[in-house]
């Protein structure tokens, strides 16, 4: 009677058992909800740091295989460069020289006629 | 107490506007710069190709493009050790290329050290360049010292790999120019204009606006270490790369024109010279070359800038008797004359205070039309001129395109001078029939020439054949008939008449076994600087002249300025027209027609 008392000083509305019955089932439901709260709260916030640290992590991996495929690229032009360095006209008539080969003379070209055929 | 309390806290309140309103733009940029990196993105330079192959075996090969190279600096602040950090770094980069033994010499004479005499060159000027460094290296005071410019990637790596405190690198953007000594005129270069860079002359200043592309701009947070933060604000305008060039220039005919008119220039000690080759029925041109050239990679070597001018499109001049085609073009086309009207030449032209004579005051006889010009007659284009009155041979010569630019994607065209023809009396038309008193580049005059072979239409000349970004053609050219200028019958005639000139006539070192050529050489006296004409015999020595006689294939203006040894266009010139002719038309697979 006592801790009726009490209890109604602090909620003056519940003066039966049956009050007392339903606000102890408010009391466990609201306990019941923040406990949910708590838990998706937890479970967002993984969530979160996870798709984050992901995020970071594939920015990381990014920054990498751009690095790389700038890498890449200049080796990329780097070997074109010395391909075209070596097909330079210099390289060429140099090259001519050293084989011993001479400009050709005196070429002839013939007008192929349409209906000129090889027969062997 | 109370007052006191209000007024430090009216003081705090006064600071934090101070710092927060008043400097707080200040504050806040300089915050920025802590946590943000702001990088410019540099556009990718376009590339300039040239063709090889010819129809549907045409491959394009660049001519100009970009290499990245490093410049290495040095920030003596941080350097610990001067000497150890020297010989480092020359064990990596060692000596310049371009260093000189002739300078080294003049070097070891003005040195006093016995011990550095007595090394080897290479020793001493490895010491020579430490001793540098370190001296550099020294000045603390000093933040930034340029070391050494275009170092490649490898360089760099082992550079890296030492990690020598105080050396730092940059990346560099430079044009590389994959055939030496081809065309530096037709290119231009890639200079400065303040601290920007600019495309001057040339291709690179006529189209610098697209090849240099757009600028992008990352802005990026940093951590403390520098490093970008992935997940921070960042935001990023993309970059625009310059766009690319494909030239009508063919690698192959540009580099033997080049080679050709380099050889003759040596061999007859000229001053000057250029050459075109362009196809006669489209306008697009082959090769152009002139000489002196400059290395557009050097061109701050250059100590005469007017050796950035293409003297093919700059440099108008007196051309001489290569105009006397278009003379006897005209009159033919206008029907003042026939390739067989003759005359009486008597070897001058009297005017009343001047007597116009042939070369070497030779006199003809009966002569043919056809005869003037294999004799490179003065008297009888201007008999022809005559005939057809000098009012007509004036709209001719305009309706040639003289007097005007031609309108090639090249800077510094210049469109030569005709004003003679607008003045009194009629000896001033006269002796522009045979090219003097008139002015003209070589490109106006090639331009001009192909008319006269390719039926009678006055082709735009083009260097530039597409302009090309991401693979999408963004801009192209394509064979442009500015006018009709002379009727398909006279082209015919004039072309035969040409035929005639260089296998009866003056001009017989063009031949070419197999081929019918046709052509006209030159030999103009060089305007004095206070008028008149230079009185040691200088002269500029042309050739002008096309191949096969159907369908010409090719057409080669080749000039050659003041050589000392052989005074003739036909002993300067033509040899270098038969010389890219002859490749030419191997190169093209034209069959024989002779």
């Amino acid at each position: 009677m006592r801790q009726r008392e009490k209890l109604n000083h602090h909620f003056p509305e519940l003066t039966s058992s049956n009050d007392l019955k339903s606000w102890f089932w408010n009391l466990t439901r609201y306990r019941s909800s923040l406990a949910i709260l708590a838990i998706v709260n937890i479970i967002a916030g993984f969530f979160y740091l996870t798709q984050t640290n992901l995020t970071a992590t594939s920015g990381f991996e990014i920054k990498s295989l751009e690095k790389e495929i700038a890498e890449l690229q200049e080796a990329n032009t780097n070997y074109n460069l010395s391909f075209i360095k070596l097909q330079s006209m210099d390289q060429i008539v140099s090259g001519a020289k050293n084989l011993n080969l001479v400009p050709a003379d005196n070429v002839e070209t013939l007008n192929a006629d349409a209906n000129t055929i090889a027969l062997r | 107490m109370s007052v006191v309390f209000l007024l430090f806290a009216a003081l705090m309140i006064g600071r934090l506007f101070q710092l927060q309103v008043i400097k707080g733009g200040v504050y806040a940029a300089m915050a920025s710069d802590q946590h943000n990196l702001y990088k410019k993105l540099i556009p990718e330079r376009g590339t300039i190709y040239a063709v090889e192959g010819d129809g549907e075996k045409r491959v394009l090969f660049p001519l100009v493009t970009n290499q990245m190279l490093y410049l290495v600096f040095a920030s003596p602040k941080e350097i610990e050790d001067s000497t150890s950090t020297a010989e480092k770094l020359f064990n990596i980069i060692g000596l310049p290329e371009e260093n000189d033994e002739r300078i080294y010499a003049e070097r070891v004479i003005s040195s006093s050290t016995i011990q550095l005499a007595s090394s080897s060159p290479q020793m001493i000027k490895r010491q020579e360049l430490i001793s540098n460094w370190i001296s550099i290296f020294n000045q603390k005071e000093k933040q930034y010292f340029p070391i050494r410019e275009r170092l490649t990637a490898e360089k760099i790596k082992e550079l890296d790999g030492l990690d020598i405190k105080g050396i730092n690198w940059s990346e560099k953007s430079y044009r590389y120019y994959t055939e030496q000594g081809i065309g530096g005129q037709l290119f231009g270069f890639w200079g400065f204009e303040g601290n920007e860079r600019k495309g001057k002359y040339g291709l690179e200043g006529y189209y610098d606006d697209l090849l240099s592309g757009q600028m992008g701009e990352l802005k990026i947070e940093k951590d403390v270490k520098g490093n970008m933060i992935a997940l921070g604000e960042n935001e990023k305008t993309d970059k625009v790369d310059g766009a690319d060039l494909i030239l009508t220039i063919n690698r192959a005919i540009q580099y033997k024109a080049c080679e050709s008119l380099k050889k003759s220039i040596a061999d007859h000690k000229a001053k000057s010279g250029s050459v075109i080759v362009m196809d006669p029925s489209t306008g697009a041109i082959l090769a152009m070359c002139s000489f002196p050239d400059f290395d557009p990679d050097k061109y701050f070597e250059v100590d005469d800038p007017s050796s950035f001018n293409n003297k093919a499109i700059f440099d108008a001049y007196e051309p001489g008797s290569i105009f006397k085609p278009f003379t006897m073009a005209a009159a033919i086309d206008a029907g003042a004359v026939t390739p067989d009207t003759t005359y009486i030449d008597t070897g001058v032209v009297d005017y009343k205070d001047y007597k116009i004579r042939n070369f070497e005051d030779k006199s003809y006889g009966l002569s043919s039309m056809t005869k003037v010009l294999e004799y490179s007659i003065n008297t009888g284009v201007i008999y022809a001129m005559r005939q057809m009155t000098t009012k007509v041979f004036t709209q001719y010569v305009k309706k040639f395109g003289f007097g005007e630019t031609t309108g090639i994607e090249l800077n510094k065209e210049m469109p030569g001078n005709i004003a003679n023809l607008n003045k009194k009396g009629e000896i001033n038309t006269a002796t522009a029939t045979f090219g003097q008193g008139i002015t003209a580049t070589p490109l106006q005059l090639i331009t001009a020439f192909a008319s006269l072979v390719n039926g009678g239409k006055l082709m735009k000349p083009y260097v530039v054949s597409q302009v090309i970004r991401n693979n999408e053609v963004i801009e192209s050219n394509s064979p442009e008939v500015v006018r009709q200028v002379i009727s398909p019958k006279t082209s015919l005639l004039i072309k035969s008449m040409l035929v005639s000139v260089v296998e009866n006539g003056h001009a017989k070192k063009a031949q070419i076994i197999g081929y019918r050529v046709g052509g006209k050489t030159g030999t103009a006296q060089v305007p004095a600087k206070g008028g008149g004409y230079k009185s040691d015999d200088s002269i500029i020595g042309s050739f002008i002249g096309f191949a096969p006689f159907n369908n010409p294939r090719i057409v080669i203006m080749v000039r050659v300025d003041e050589p000392m040894e052989g005074r003739l266009g036909e002993t300067v010139a033509a040899p270098v027209f038969t010389e890219v002719a002859k490749f030419a038309l191997q190169y093209y697979n034209v069959p024989r027609d002779k």
